[in-house]
């Protein structure tokens, strides 16, 4: 009800693909029924109408009973991603210096110094969708700073920040595709990201000094 | 004593800056022969497309390479602060082509952090590490590792 309501209130095509990706998102949960086969017994009918239990998502560490999150813009998007994973939030306007590197992908901005720290930028919205929606100008505003990996995901504006119960947010269970994404928030239908998983990790370094 | 030691764990080295674009890159010191300015360049037609051509260099052949384009940047023409940077990496003297030298700056080891690496890209291999430097980040490329076999393989046949 909250998602039509929210779809009458909202404009543009990009909302209406953003809403249907989130309604298919919030039904890939656990404890559905299974549709009921063409030709069964009694008997299955009466295994199809008790609810089937899967297993339940496995929640990342940082999923506490209760948590803080930071809603954030990237494009015409809100995302949020848990508190506990970012220590600073810190701002880029026309003074901030950005290194490029060279061979890098797209979404390597490249190197910058926060508090006389050298801190990778790495372009959210081009990691999660792969294209920008919005100028570099209004969507590069602001870098949230995670514990690991001397990291900062580039962002435009910074929403709000709030608690949250793990109930709050519907849990994925299978995260084979799109590991980032840990869930939704039910209330505000919007995508609860994994910030570990955002970075491909796979070769991902620390920066580390040489000896 | 333990100045010698600290010394010791934690040498200086000499790197010679160079800027590309928006960027200063360093090499260390003791792989740059000389810097020249830039003369003429003989074109080597079939050679590969980083390769900008040879110079004469005192009865020896060196080869140029586009330094830009081996770092994926766009093409700029050569002017008046242009210079070619002639470097002896693996036992092979090449100059590399370069918007402009800077400075000589002395680095301690400790103050080297190695560069981040993400995926298989080729620059994971001859980015050396990151530096500050006056406000600026400094791009330390190792030289050895600057052309891979093929490359050298290549400008042997040149």
């Amino acid at each position: 009800m909250k998602a039509d309501r929210l779809a009458r209130s909202t404009t543009g095509w990009q909302d209406q693909v953003l809403l249907f990706y989130l309604r298919n998102l919030l039904n890939q949960t656990y404890g559905q029924s299974e549709a009921l086969p063409a030709e069964r017994t009694d008997s299955d009918a009466v295994a199809a109408s008790q609810p089937v239990l899967s297993a339940p998502a496995a929640l990342p560490d940082w999923a506490q009973s209760e948590f803080q999150v930071v809603y954030f813009r990237i494009g015409h998007t809100v995302l949020a991603a848990p508190l506990t994973e970012v220590r600073r939030i810190e701002r880029l306007d026309d003074s901030t210096r950005v290194t490029v590197l060279p061979g890098k992908p797209d979404w390597f901005q490249g190197l910058t110094r926060f508090q006389g720290e050298i801190i990778q930028l790495a372009d959210t919205e081009l990691l999660i969708g792969g294209k920008r929606s919005i100028s570099l100008e209004d969507s590069h505003r602001h870098a949230l700073l995670l514990n690991e990996g001397r990291w900062g995901l580039v962002c435009g504006e910074i929403v709000d920040m709030v608690r949250l119960r793990e109930s709050d947010v519907r849990w994925r269970v299978n995260r084979s595709r799109r590991a980032w994404a840990a869930g939704t928030i039910i209330d505000r239908l919007c995508v609860l990201v994994d910030p570990r998983s955002l970075i491909p990790a796979s070769r991902s370094k620390n920066l580390r000094v040489l000896r | 004593m333990s100045e010698a030691l600290a010394r010791r764990s934690d040498p200086v080295n000499q790197w010679v800056t160079f800027r590309l674009g928006d960027e200063t890159y360093g090499i260390n010191v003791m792989q740059v022969q000389e810097v020249l300015r830039v003369t003429e360049i003989a074109p080597v037609p079939g050679a590969p497309d980083y390769v900008v051509g040879i110079i004469n260099l005192r009865g020896n052949v060196v080869t140029v390479i586009d330094t830009r384009r081996r770092f994926a940047l766009p093409p700029k023409q050569p002017d008046e602060a242009s210079r070619i940077v002639i470097i002896e990496a693996d036992d092979q003297v090449i100059g590399i082509l370069v918007d402009s030298v800077a400075e000589v700056v002395e680095l301690r080891a400790s103050e080297i952090e190695s560069a981040p690496s993400v995926g298989n890209e080729e620059s994971a291999r001859y980015i050396q590490g990151v530096t500050s430097h006056n406000g600026d980040l400094l791009i330390l490329v190792d030289l050895n590792q600057f052309l891979n076999d093929e490359d050298k393989a290549q400008l042997d046949l040149l």
